[in-house]
């Protein structure tokens, strides 16, 4: 069964604002994500710069020997990306339960402000459940 | 069942509301915003309990009043009632809902990531937040007990979230 | 696999979680009537009505793309129907209609005709000049404006002030185009 490694959340002006370990492969300490976080966000501009079509909205994907990275930028800029096991099933579609859940948990919590790193228990919760893999699975459905 | 919006209608609008009076009328001015807010609530629950005691005979005394906050009106605005009602027989009723739907979007920021003096006045401030959410439903119960001829003073208590408890003290 | 494909604004509404509607009403004119005690100045209301709406408008962009599915619009004419029959349908439960385009397709009309914001309102004659449901076009300027399009929203027709529908006029002032985000020399 492929394994979610770790999940990323940037905000429009690409600070790191969420970033989660899961399982022990590919862990990295605060710095490493925070490079992570920031070269991708040029990375994802670079894309939609240099892509031959027009109205390129950049990478959505990514896939290397060791893992796949999946991104989805929403279209207020946000920028939501697990790395995972090569071939993991089912990511454009967590990706965007996940962006669901950042507007119900994330930015309905009165305490949330805009742009800044996420703090919510709350949020943290209904992920943990959302990535637990047999329901990544329904997602296929 | 009557008209019906989308749950992030009234949540937004409440979540602005209380924003607007604490940050930007009286940011330095805690127990005034506190006040206005409370005060919307209090007209909220005047005019909704009209709308639902409409059809009901006269309460026979305090008792069957909060019975009636506690069941149907909750209901209406909740789609649940509350879950434990407690008395002391002397004028006080603790209304207990075990998972109050204003509170459950809101996760307060216990992370101890940010350093042990910073962390407590966050929590503080957290606090002040969440007590100012509270102001506009204790209105509510406020402004439908006094339209039903009771006055009273209601205050919560969220010391076991997501639970949160209304404490009515009825005036004598 | 395939993008989701968008959901009418109905299936949307139908999905999410609702609550009395009466509740949504009455609260906003107890806001709105302790705002008028408050700041005195109806153009003062009218204005923090605007500004409360934006800052509601700059959040719930997202819960609307996250739940309505809708990709990035072809022009202008597609955002204004999407808002008019998707987002006033998931968030209201009412929908509206878009008329009165200009000749370059910057600017059209929403018009409103059942609008749960003013059920049981009636303006007291000291209100002349409030725009009741001024909260309205804040939501809709601040929404776009996560999505790079600067708007200018106003009131054309108000019920409330005598008219027969609720008509706003959504101008586009300007489509800041998403920006590569360093300069070439950084």
């Amino acid at each position: 069964m492929a394994a979610i490694y770790s999940l990323y959340i940037i905000n429009k002006s690409g600070g790191l604002i969420f970033y989660k370990d899961y399982g022990s492969k590919g862990r990295m300490d605060t710095n490493d994500s925070l490079r992570v976080a920031s070269l991708w966000h040029s990375m994802h501009a670079i894309s939609q710069q240099l892509s031959p079509t027009t109205g390129c909205s950049g990478i959505e994907l990514l896939e290397a020997d060791t893992f796949d990275l999946h991104c989805f930028q929403s279209l207020t800029g946000t920028k939501f990306f697990v790395v995972c096991e090569p071939g993991t099933q089912h990511m454009e579609a967590l990706l965007k339960v996940i962006y669901e859940l950042y507007t119900d948990y994330v930015l309905k919590n009165p305490f949330y402000e805009m742009e800044m790193p996420i703090r919510c228990e709350l949020f943290d919760v209904n992920l943990t459940q959302a990535i637990q893999k047999d329901r990544v699975v329904l997602l296929g459905r | 069942m009557g008209r019906e919006v989308s749950e992030s209608c009234i949540d937004s609008l409440l979540t602005e509301m209380v924003s607007t009076y604490c940050n930007r009328f009286y940011a330095n001015k805690p127990e005034l915003a506190a006040r206005r807010i409370e005060a919307i609530g209090y007209q909220v629950g005047h005019q909704l309990s009209e709308r639902y005691t409409m059809d009901r005979p006269r309460f026979s005394d305090h008792l069957e009043a909060i019975k009636f906050i506690c069941k149907d009106f909750w209901s209406e605005l909740f789609k649940k009632q509350i879950d434990n009602l407690k008395t002391n027989h002397r004028g006080t009723f603790v209304l207990q809902d075990n998972r109050f739907r204003w509170l459950t979007r809101m996760s307060i920021d216990q992370s101890p990531e940010n350093g042990a003096s910073e962390d407590t006045s966050i929590m503080a401030d957290n606090k002040a937040v969440q007590s100012m959410h509270l102001y506009f439903p204790c209105g509510i119960i406020r402004g439908a007990l006094s339209n039903l001829g009771i006055p009273c003073a209601v205050s919560a208590d969220i010391s076991n979230l997501p639970a949160c408890s209304f404490v009515v003290r009825i005036k004598a | 696999m395939a993008p989701a494909a968008p959901r009418s604004g109905d299936a949307i509404f139908a999905s999410v979680e609702r609550v009395n509607a009466e509740l949504f009403t009455l609260t906003y004119g107890a806001i709105v009537r302790q705002l008028l005690t408050d700041l005195e100045e109806v153009e003062e209301v009218n204005k923090q009505l605007d500004q409360m709406g934006y800052n509601i408008g700059i959040r719930l962009i997202d819960e609307f793309l996250a739940k309505s599915n809708v990709s990035r619009c072809v022009d202008f004419k597609e955002t204004a129907e999407v808002i008019a029959k998707v987002g006033f349908k998931m968030f209201l439960g009412v929908t509206a209609s878009v008329t009165n385009w200009d000749a370059d397709g910057t600017c059209c009309s929403i018009v409103l005709e059942d609008n749960p914001l003013v059920d049981f309102v009636e303006l007291p004659d000291t209100c002349q000049g409030l725009y009741y449901c001024n909260i309205l076009s804040g939501v809709i300027r601040g929404a776009l404006e996560m999505v790079s399009m600067k708007t200018e929203v106003t009131w054309i027709r108000d019920v409330l002030r005598g008219d027969d529908a609720y008509e706003l006029q959504v101008k586009l002032l300007k489509q800041v185009p998403e920006e590569y985000p360093y300069k070439d020399d950084e």
